[in-house]
């Protein structure tokens, strides 16, 4: 059996293991993202299931977070709308990346025309309130889970599209494009197989950082009543509880539970999106102690590389 | 023989912001068939302009104005410049039979994949093999140009590997599907002398053996002489002199050349005697006029040689100078010493 050496990801993966910061904010992820799966057992309670005898209670040993006015489970209703909350979170990130990456990967190799109607188009939503932006949509689209992803997305691509286009026109005149063509490959393939993984670092990052900023607008969305339906549960909805004043003052567990909930999750998630910043980028590795001889190499090429750029 | 390539009065303009500069002049050369060509000349004289122009990757602001670039594939004669840049027909032909091989083996190669992915998919690009066929295929070749332990070298990231391997690696992406010409834009200038000597043994082993034509660029005198078959001299986007290798090396006409040549440092000369250096600075290409390019610098040069075009003239087989100093039997006058220390 030949020995490989080991491959770009596999390093930087066995990095991440050894950065606290960023295991720390897996492990909270994994838990949160675990718990709110099996939510239905782990709480020992249907979110959706109305008990008539026991609204409003106070945290207990029976109800960790209470129930609400209509007798619903709190800890239940939290943990599953995490659910949808993170689900919103994640695709809308992704989706808006993907439109961000594909765009600027084309637009920063491709440069000319393209590029320039591309970069107007971002500023125009950009300089465009964006809160504005989604209520038009919203208003357009109906509420729902897939429209705010499809909301979020499309409202949301032009940072990752920047950062993408802005590495593709630096790398786009790195030699080995340049022998990439000199071999006769297809511009889409020298694009999305030879360049791209070179800007793999700060796309995943972006990933990360959309991710919380998504959680954090639906539930912003939905707070005012613009988000997702009030029937479906997500973190949103549950603070959207705390409208009524006597909410905030007397039954403090309807609102406290689930910003809690996102406050953890979304720590988590930035922590994660450090913890991969210093592991990808090769600049800010202060803490991590270097795996082998081969990744100090590594870095100072990488290094000097992306200095030169 | 046959000729692989004809370039036919070939002139290449940039547009910069200055305006247009005209950066190859009606170059001209013959490349016969598994011949090994080398273009020499100093930085900027076009060397590298004309490799581009050759598989049509000149930069975005250059253009091949006028003059035909022919290829012959197989007997089938392709007119380079009238195919589409980025057209299948034109793809087609760069890696599969005109291989590039590039002066910076590090920035050349991909630093995210494999080397021996960055070989196998050059085979995969422009052949109908599989991928194990490919692996298979590139390991042997790994291992004919001398790359030690192949199939874990396959595995390996271009940052693992010297400058020489590097080179071999970039000749293996270049050679992989057995093109038949090769250009090669200076291809040992980023590496050791002994290094540099294998890797031209290399390129000339595989002409000789496998009957491939190369184009090396270069501006090192020794290695033409070790391996050209015919060179062509460079200066300021003209070709100024074309020959076999004795004719140029053994026998220069061109003032140019035999300057150039005068410059080469040897280990016999006498270290008490200054290195004789080509007088004067390489004019910017903005400021040639219609004369002779080297007139500035030229120790020869009459009021003629400013004011036309200069012509290519024939000297015995083949030997092409331009130059209109030279008598018929191709010597140029006698420079009178108060002209020679001027």
């Amino acid at each position: 059996m030949i020995e490989k050496p080991p491959s770009t990801a596999k390093l930087m993966i066995s990095n991440f293991v050894r950065n606290t910061t960023g295991m720390i904010g897996l492990a909270i992820v994994f838990l949160v993202v675990t718990s709110s799966i099996f939510a239905v057992q782990i709480s020992g309670y249907d979110p959706n299931m109305f008990d008539g005898a026991n609204t409003s209670l106070p945290p207990s040993t029976t109800h960790l977070m209470g129930t609400d006015q209509l007798g619903q489970d709190v800890f239940s209703r939290v943990l599953y709308g995490g659910r949808n909350s993170i689900l919103i979170g994640v695709l809308a990130s992704f989706l808006g990346n993907l439109i961000g990456t594909v765009l600027g990967a084309i637009a920063g190799y491709v440069r000319g025309k393209f590029d320039t109607i591309l970069i107007r188009l971002s500023e125009l939503v950009m300089t465009f309130p964006q809160l504005v932006l989604v209520l038009i949509f919203v208003t357009f689209l109906g509420q729902g889970v897939a429209n705010v992803i499809f909301i979020f997305a499309i409202t949301g691509w032009m940072t990752t599209f920047r950062l993408v286009r802005s590495e593709f026109m630096s790398l786009r005149e790195e030699a080995f494009v340049e022998a990439d063509r000199a071999f006769g490959f297809s511009s889409k393939r020298i694009i999305f197989r030879h360049l791209l993984p070179n800007t793999m670092s700060p796309i995943v990052v972006a990933f990360t950082i959309n991710t919380a900023i998504y959680i954090i607008a639906e539930a912003g969305l939905s707070f005012l009543g613009l988000g997702v339906p009030v029937t479906t549960p997500t973190w949103g909805n549950l603070l959207a509880a705390a409208q009524a004043p006597v909410v905030v003052e007397q039954y403090w567990w309807l609102w406290v539970f689930p910003a809690a909930a996102i406050v953890v999750f979304v720590t988590g998630v930035n922590f994660i999106g450090d913890g991969l910043r210093d592991v990808l980028d090769p600049r800010s590795r202060t803490q991590v102690k270097e795996a082998s001889f081969g990744s100090t190499l590594k870095q100072k090429i990488f290094g000097s590389r992306k200095r030169n750029a | 023989m046959s000729n692989i390539l004809e370039l036919k009065d070939v002139n290449v303009t940039f547009n910069v912001e200055a305006g247009q500069l005209h950066i190859l002049r009606d170059v001209s050369l013959e490349v016969p068939k598994g011949s090994f060509l080398c273009v020499v000349g100093e930085s900027g004289c076009g060397k590298s302009v004309t490799a581009q122009a050759i598989v049509q990757l000149l930069p975005d602001n250059g253009k091949v104005e006028s003059g035909s670039i022919n290829f012959y594939d197989q007997g089938e004669k392709l007119e380079i410049n009238k195919l589409e840049k980025f057209g299948s027909r034109m793809r087609g032909l760069r890696g599969a039979k005109i291989g590039m091989i590039f002066q910076d083996t590090l920035s050349s190669l991909n630093p995210a994949h494999r080397v021996g992915r960055q070989v196998a998919e050059s085979l995969l690009q422009h052949m109908d093999i599989s991928k194990d066929e490919a692996k298979t295929k590139v390991i042997e070749l790994f291992k004919k140009l001398g790359i030690p332990d192949p199939e874990r070298r396959y595995e390996a990231y271009p940052h693992e590997f010297s400058g020489g391997m590097r080179q071999r690696v970039m000749i293996a992406i270049a050679t992989v599907c057995e093109p038949d010409l090769v250009i090669a834009d200076e291809p040992t200038t980023a590496l050791d002398v002994t290094i540099q000597a294998q890797i031209m043994t290399l390129l000339k082993d595989l002409q000789k053996s496998a009957g491939k034509t190369f184009i090396l660029i270069t501006h090192n005198m020794a290695l033409v002489s070790e391996v050209a078959d015919h060179v062509a001299v460079m200066y300021l986007g003209r070709v100024v002199e074309y020959g076999n290798v004795n004719q140029v090396l053994r026998n220069p006409r061109h003032p140019y050349t035999q300057a150039l040549l005068q410059s080469v440092p040897s280990l016999a000369a006498d270290k008490n005697i200054e290195l004789k250096t080509v007088d004067g600075q390489t004019p910017s290409p903005a400021d040639v006029t219609k004369g002779c390019e080297f007139a500035g610098r030229c120790p020869f040069v009459t009021d003629a040689c400013r004011e036309q075009v200069i012509p290519l003239l024939s000297f015995g087989e083949k030997h092409q100078v331009r130059c209109i100093r030279l008598d018929e039997k191709g010597n140029l006058p006698k420079l009178s010493k108060a002209a020679a220390n001027d």
